[in-house]
């Protein structure tokens, strides 16, 4: 067993192709998913459809101009389609001459009160109404 | 009255390289201007190129948000006809990305003569899906999920937009900071904008010549959208880039320059 696949949070790396590269213990329980269903799989197949625009239109040009981004809030799909919050911090690495990207995750469910409440206390009687 | 100072402070207007012609790059949702960074550098050896922030992003002049302006797309058009007009631009070449390319449609439509062609990367004229005939690739419970994310992500935005504002001592914490950095409330309001927003009955009404590049996998705008685009801009040419994601300037920027300075040295009356 790697020292990662021992860390407390979920951890997983994948190819500049999104491919699923390698998942820690800890990551394929939170994902309640198995080894064998991500290794090889594409990234996508965990990231829902909102986490993927962010990830598309945020996290990837973050990763490619910074090498790193770190606390962010999103849901990771497990199995049955089932939506895990996650704190996620992203990481850019070259392992032998090929480019890495590392997920390091953790989950949080609470944290949806925390960040509610935020954005309520800063927004307060200006928040624009949502379209719906 | 904006003069054309603080035009160009307001939207932190930055010009690279020179040349005969002039590229302004516009971008879409999720960044600022630093996602030009592969491409714009390489271009400006020899083109004269114009990159900016949507205010609410990046180096703009945050104190510029309001929320009514802004509450349409058509307010960041404003901008980008002001940037036009505050640089007197002419001919120019408008490089857009995603929902910078609508941005840059409304802009062009009012501007004519100030752009005299078009690249867009990876655009969608309308993400939500209309049946029967139109597949943007999202439903409304999708961009009201994206929506919720954002929301759910105060400290994120937070982290990542306040050593800009705050200006904390040191370059190289204000350059991180500043890469792809975003005000969490105008960047909610910007996703609503962009997702939510239906730009296909201008397509057709675009003179200028338009190089449509399209990834083969993007999530984002599906080749089902760059089709759609190729077929009702009325000048298009179109390119399916064998890249993942939404975002070729950054995973495979040699590969849209290379495609961009094609398009660029075909004579305009062969376009």
């Amino acid at each position: 067993m790697t020292k990662s696949s021992m860390a407390p949070g979920g951890s997983l790396s994948f190819d500049d192709g999104r491919i699923i590269r390698a998942v820690s213990e800890a990551g394929l329980e939170v994902l309640g998913r198995a080894r064998a269903d991500l290794i090889g799989a594409s990234l996508r197949v965990i990231l829902p459809l909102p986490t993927r625009v962010l990830f598309d239109a945020h996290l990837w040009p973050r990763l490619a101009l910074h090498g790193r981004a770190d606390n962010v809030y999103v849901t990771l799909l497990g199995a049955a389609d089932r939506h895990i919050p996650v704190l996620l911090t992203a990481k850019r690495a070259t392992r032998g001459g090929v480019s890495r990207t590392d997920f390091d995750f953790v989950v949080v469910r609470r944290r949806d009160l925390l960040e509610r409440e935020l954005s309520w206390a800063a927004d307060g009687p200006e928040r624009p109404p949502r379209t719906k | 009255m904006n003069t054309s100072a603080s035009v160009q402070l307001r939207n932190n207007v930055t010009t690279l390289g020179y040349g005969p012609r002039t590229l302004i790059f516009v971008n879409g949702f999720g960044c600022d201007q630093t996602i030009w960074r592969f491409v714009a550098p390489s271009l400006a050896s020899d083109h004269h190129v114009v990159l900016f922030d949507y205010v609410g992003s990046g180096r703009a002049d945050a104190s510029a948000y309001d929320p009514r302006r802004y509450g349409s797309l058509d307010g960041y058009a404003r901008d980008l006809v002001e940037i036009a007009e505050a640089l007197d631009l002419r001919d120019a070449v408008l490089v857009g990305h995603s929902v910078g390319c609508t941005v840059g449609i409304y802009a062009a439509l009012q501007l004519p003569k100030r752009f005299e062609r078009l690249v867009f990367v990876c655009p969608s004229p309308r993400f939500l899906d209309d049946p029967p005939d139109y597949v943007g690739g999202f439903q409304r419970s999708d961009i009201e999920g994206l929506l919720e994310l954002m929301d759910r992500n105060y400290l994120g935005w937070a982290e990542s937009f306040s050593g800009m504002v705050l200006k904390e001592p040191g370059l190289a914490r204000e350059l991180n900071d500043t890469f792809c950095s975003l005000d969490r409330r105008a960047a909610s309001r910007f996703a609503e904008l962009t997702f939510l927003s239906d730009a296909r009955a201008y397509l057709p009404r675009v003179r200028q010549p338009c190089l449509v590049l399209q990834c083969a996998r993007d999530d984002i705008a599906p080749t089902v959208v760059g089709e759609y685009v190729r077929e009702h801009l009325p000048r298009s040419k179109y390119v399916l880039l064998d890249a993942e994601g939404h975002c070729p300037h950054v995973s495979h920027p040699r590969e849209v320059e290379a495609r961009v300075r094609e398009y660029l040295r075909t004579p305009l009356e062969e376009l």
